[in-house]
């Protein structure tokens, strides 16, 4: 094995037989420039005696390679030595050859540009991870191939490659558009790049694309007349989303046993919906959705009952939904007056919705129900801080707790703030005035039932407290009035608004007055 | 004192004008005679007779009619009948002299007494005279008694009778001649009512001592003398008296089922309907055929069964009306009627049941009422009070208990209302905050309007998202750019 030397010049490993370094060419044994041999030796050019660098290997001077003492420019003025004039002919030939060279080299450069393929090398460049110069290939090579659809749905694909899904939507819509070999790909991509780009804005076009896309060339795809029915549900468009869904169904979608149904009853089309609905519950007895939109078409129709027991028995629903069911049908038996029950599923609802404050105002005001005061002045806090439209409704909700146990200062305070949070209602110049009642401010209380008066003449409580008032004050007939008034618009609800022993008690009242 | 004597003699001679008969002495001496007999037996003979005078004097004193009809053979042959009477009574006498024997024995005695009148065949205008004079001075004079005798026969009693008019002729003269009772009449008075005395005496210890009974005494008769007897007593109404000889008499004589249907009417008659009904029983027991006894039987039962009915004693009254058609199955009236009962008795027994469901409701109000009450819902509670009071009053006096109950309950339903009436207007801040009730289901309508919209919508959403992710997975293979 040969013996490797370290090259004194390049530090390179070299056959220490060879005479010179086959990394610098340098001088591996002995020669006329040694390095370390002498500072002079290094420091000078051998041939013009200029300075050098030590590790300069071609003096910039006279250009004397200073390792082999060759010099170049010798070497060209050797050869011009015949004269002036050869020279410059010989210089003229030469800048003529290079010119000739230089254009050839060109001319293949162009022919090598012009014939090169830029999607394969975008395709290589992305595979190999940058993307962004891909991109870059590609639209470069679009600038000059605007039409190239596989070129444009690469670059799609790489867009969405790189998260860029408004872009990747935009390039496949584009592709979509141009209705070739691509398009029903490009369509679908560019409905999933727009929608991962949240743009829904993108919708209206995009269901307009897929409209004459599905009329004119896929009339049988099952799979886009489902997206495409859906999306038109989604955008409210219930006429076309209902039709989509039956032109959907007899292309033999898979089709969720709901939808038809759902469809119909977002249309307003109950009469249909409803044996729709109940063939397919017959058909798929445990099927959640469907039993979820019969209740729906229940309650719209008005019948709670009938919807209670199929909105309890929907189970396995994704948690946006089950949270709006469980909301729903805790509001059927708080409207029943089954607070207990409607505790249980609005607790859960909250579970399942905990971000939503609509939820949380009613599981609270379902805590108040249950005479939970203490939890149900936590959560209405909470609320009324927020910024929600629930606000002064948890405010107002806060002051009659506050009221029942008996603090009126917050109570009255809490009032307050359910006014300046925009509640600005009859139900809350009552409440204020019950509280003014309270603190055995008469005067305020009086006025502050005849505001509410005046703002909704009709409002039962105010009626029956400004009566109770009266009454209490002495002004007897003034009183009853108010609460004959009181108890026709208690005809409603007799039994809640105690309608019965108040009439019992105008009839007493006016007995004793006998 | 004058003037107390003239009284005593206008009233002496009305009573003697009134009542005096003619051929007899006059009530005052008949009566004295009868007493003075009577004591003098009880007293010489030690016979109990004292305790029975009422009885022995009011047959002493029977009218003449009475008389008559005890003693049918009195005027054409007064010792006969005093023989025939004599002879039924030692028949009759029995162990113990009863109150009716006693009676019998007055009748007697004054008939005696009749008999030993003197003047008894003289002049009838100077007898009655006679008599009329007689009659003041009964009591004056001292008794002649003579030792008691049996009377083996009416010779006797015809040699009295003798005696008493062998002094006529001189009487008669003097009363004649002007002299009037005065004379021999007057001393002779004493004596004569001796003899009356001590005949009736006789004639009384004969047929209370004579130890032979007379076989010429018939069942028949003692059956009527049993009969009388019963008469008697029904008429006193003691019905232990009657008890007691009732015991007495079946020893006597056997009753047969007409003298049980007889004594039966009698004491039917009386109002002793029960004891009535036993004797009609024991006669229809003995003569089944008796159908007037058996229709009696059940017109007593069906008459109990009638007044029930009145006094509203339904079970009672049906009973009645079912014990008469046991007795007689033809009875006129007692089917008809015993379905009116049962009628009235089921129409009764629905009324109660209501009115109890009436009580039960009035106090199921109250107590709602209490609750309500007890949650300071006055006006509620008086409600309620009002109501169970109504319910009280459609609870009729039908029924004691059940009105009882009503007017109990109506008493603390009305002190309650008032309570409350009271209560009432001072809490009518208890009504506060009721009209707050339809504010709930404004603040859910309010809150949770379209709610189903957004339920619906939401799953029509989640349904395209989940389509969505399905079309991504499934185009991750068009996406790959190798």
């Amino acid at each position: 094995m040969a013996t490797m030397i370290k090259c004194p010049f390049c530090g390179g490993l070299a056959d220490a037989a060879s005479d010179n370094c086959i990394h610098c060419g340098g001088p591996l044994k002995s020669r006329a420039v040694q390095p370390g041999a002498g500072k002079t030796a290094a420091v000078l050019c051998p041939a013009c005696g200029a300075g050098v660098g030590p590790g300069d290997i071609v003096c910039v001077k006279c250009g004397t390679n200073l390792l082999t003492g060759q010099k170049i420019a010798d070497e060209k003025q050797k050869e011009a030595k015949p004269g002036r004039f050869a020279f410059r002919r010989v210089l003229a030939y030469g800048a003529f050859a290079l010119v000739v060279l230089a254009a050839a080299g060109a001319l293949i450069a162009l022919v090598i540009f012009l014939l090169r393929d830029s999607v394969g090398e975008a395709r290589r460049i992305a595979a190999s991870g940058n993307l962004t110069e891909a991109i870059e290939v590609l639209q470069v090579h679009l600038q000059k191939a605007p039409k190239d659809e596989e070129a444009q749905f690469l670059l799609g694909k790489i867009c969405w490659q790189g998260q860029q899904y408004e872009r990747a939507a935009e390039v496949f819509e584009a592709v979509a558009r141009q209705g070739g070999m691509r398009e029903r790909d490009a369509l679908v991509l560019a409905l999933l790049a727009s929608e991962r780009a949240s743009k829904s804005e993108n919708r209206p076009r995009l269901l307009s694309m897929m409209d004459t896309a599905i009329h004119q060339r896929y009339s049988s795809d099952a799979e886009l007349i489902k997206v495409f029915a859906l999306l038109r549900g989604v955008e409210g468009e219930y006429k076309g989303h209902r039709d989509t869904m039956q032109e959907a169904l007899l292309t033999g979608a898979n089709l969720a046993p709901a939808l038809p149904g759902l469809s119909m009853v977002l249309d307003n089309a109950l009469d249909v919906a409803e044996p729709t609905l109940d063939k397919a519950l017959e058909a798929h007895p445990g099927d959640a959705g469907t039993s979820v939109v019969r209740a729906m078409a229940h309650l719209m129709r008005g019948r709670e009952t009938e919807a209670l027991p199929l909105l309890e028995a929907a189970a396995d629903l994704p948690p946006e939904l089950a949270g709006l069911v469980k909301l729903q049908a805790g509001l059927i038996y708080m409207r029943q007056g089954e607070n207990g029950k409607a505790l249980t599923l609005l607790t859960e609802g909250k579970k399942l919705l905990p971000e939503d404050t609509r939820m949380e105002f009613f599981h609270a005001l379902c805590l108040q129900e249950n005479k939970l005061l203490d939890e149900a002045l936590i959560s209405f806090e909470r609320i009324a801080n927020g910024k929600s439209a629930y606000a002064g409704s948890a405010a107002l909700q806060m002051a009659i707790i506050f009221m029942e146990k008996g603090v009126l200062d917050r109570a009255t305070a809490m009032a307050r703030q359910a006014g300046e949070s925009g509640l600005n209602t009859a139900r809350q110049a009552t409440i204020q005035g019950r509280i003014f009642a309270l603190q055995n401010d008469v005067g305020q209380a009086e006025q502050a039932y005849r505001r509410a008066i005046s703002m909704m003449a009709d409002y039962p409580a105010a009626r029956l407290e400004l009566g109770l008032l009266l009454i209490n004050r002495g002004s007897i007939d003034a009183g009853l009035q108010e609460l004959e008034y009181y108890l026709e618009l208690a005809k409603k609800d007799p039994q809640g608004m105690r309608a019965n022993e108040i009439e019992v008690l105008v009839a007493q009242i006016r007995q004793t007055r006998q | 004192m004058k003037k107390r004597c003239f009284v005593y003699i206008v009233a002496g001679a009305l009573v003697v004008c009134c009542a005096v008969t003619a051929n007899a002495w006059g009530p005052r001496v008949e009566s004295a005679v009868v007493n003075t007999a009577l004591h003098l037996i009880s007293r010489e003979e030690n016979l109990p007779l004292t305790r029975l005078q009422e009885e022995l004097r009011a047959g002493a004193s029977l009218s003449p009619m009475a008389m008559e009809e005890l003693f049918p053979d009195m005027a054409v042959d007064p010792l006969r009948a005093i023989e025939n009477e004599m002879a039924l009574l030692t028949a009759a006498r029995g162990a113990r002299i009863d109150a009716y024997f006693a009676w019998r024995l007055g009748a007697l005695g004054r008939l005696v007494s009749r008999v030993t009148a003197p003047m008894a065949t003289a002049d009838p205008a100077v007898r009655g005279q006679y008599y009329r004079d007689a009659e003041p001075l009964a009591d004056t004079g001292s008794l002649k008694p003579e030792p008691r005798r049996v009377l083996e026969s009416m010779d006797r009693l015809k040699r009295t009778m003798e005696e008493a008019n062998a002094g006529n002729d001189l009487i008669t003269g003097e009363y004649q001649g002007g002299a009037g009772f005065r004379g021999t009449a007057s001393a002779r008075l004493a004596g004569d009512i001796s003899r009356s005395v001590n005949a009736v005496a006789d004639v009384w210890w004969t047929v209370i001592t004579s130890g032979t009974v007379p076989g010429n005494i018939s069942a028949a008769q003692l059956q009527r003398y049993v009969l009388s007897a019963y008469a008697y007593y029904v008429e006193k109404g003691n019905e232990s008296e009657i008890e007691a000889a009732d015991v007495n008499y079946r020893k006597l004589t056997e009753y047969t089922p007409d003298m049980s249907a007889k004594i039966g009417d009698m004491l039917y008659a009386a109002g002793m309907r029960e004891r009535a009904v036993k004797e009609y029983e024991a006669a229809a027991a003995a003569a089944p055929e008796r159908r007037d006894v058996v229709e009696k039987i059940a017109n007593y039962h069906a008459e109990v069964a009638e007044e029930k009915l009145e006094k509203g004693m339904l079970e009672e009254s049906m009973a009645g009306f079912e014990k008469a058609l046991s007795v007689n199955m033809l009875h006129p009236t007692a089917e008809k009627r015993r379905l009116e009962v049962a009628a009235l008795i089921q129409k009764r027994d629905e009324q109660m049941a209501q009115y109890q469901a009436q009580l039960k409701q009035a106090e199921d109000l109250r107590s709602l009422a209490e609750e309500e009450a007890a949650k300071n819902r006055f006006a509620e509670a008086v409600a309620l009070l009002k109501q169970s009071e109504e319910a009280y009053k459609a609870v009729g006096d039908e029924f004691p208990s059940e009105a009882q109950r009503r007017t109990r309950g109506l008493r603390e339903v009305q002190a309650r209302t008032n309570e409350l009436q009271q209560g009432l207007l001072t809490n009518t801040q208890a009504f506060s905050g009721a009209g707050f009730a339809p504010d709930l289901h404004a603040l859910i309508a309010e809150h949770a309007a379209g709610l189903d919209q957004e339920t619906l919508k939401t799953m029509v959403r989640l349904e395209y998202e989940a389509e969505i992710g399905r079309l991504s997975t499934q185009m991750q293979s068009t996406l790959s750019i190798e």
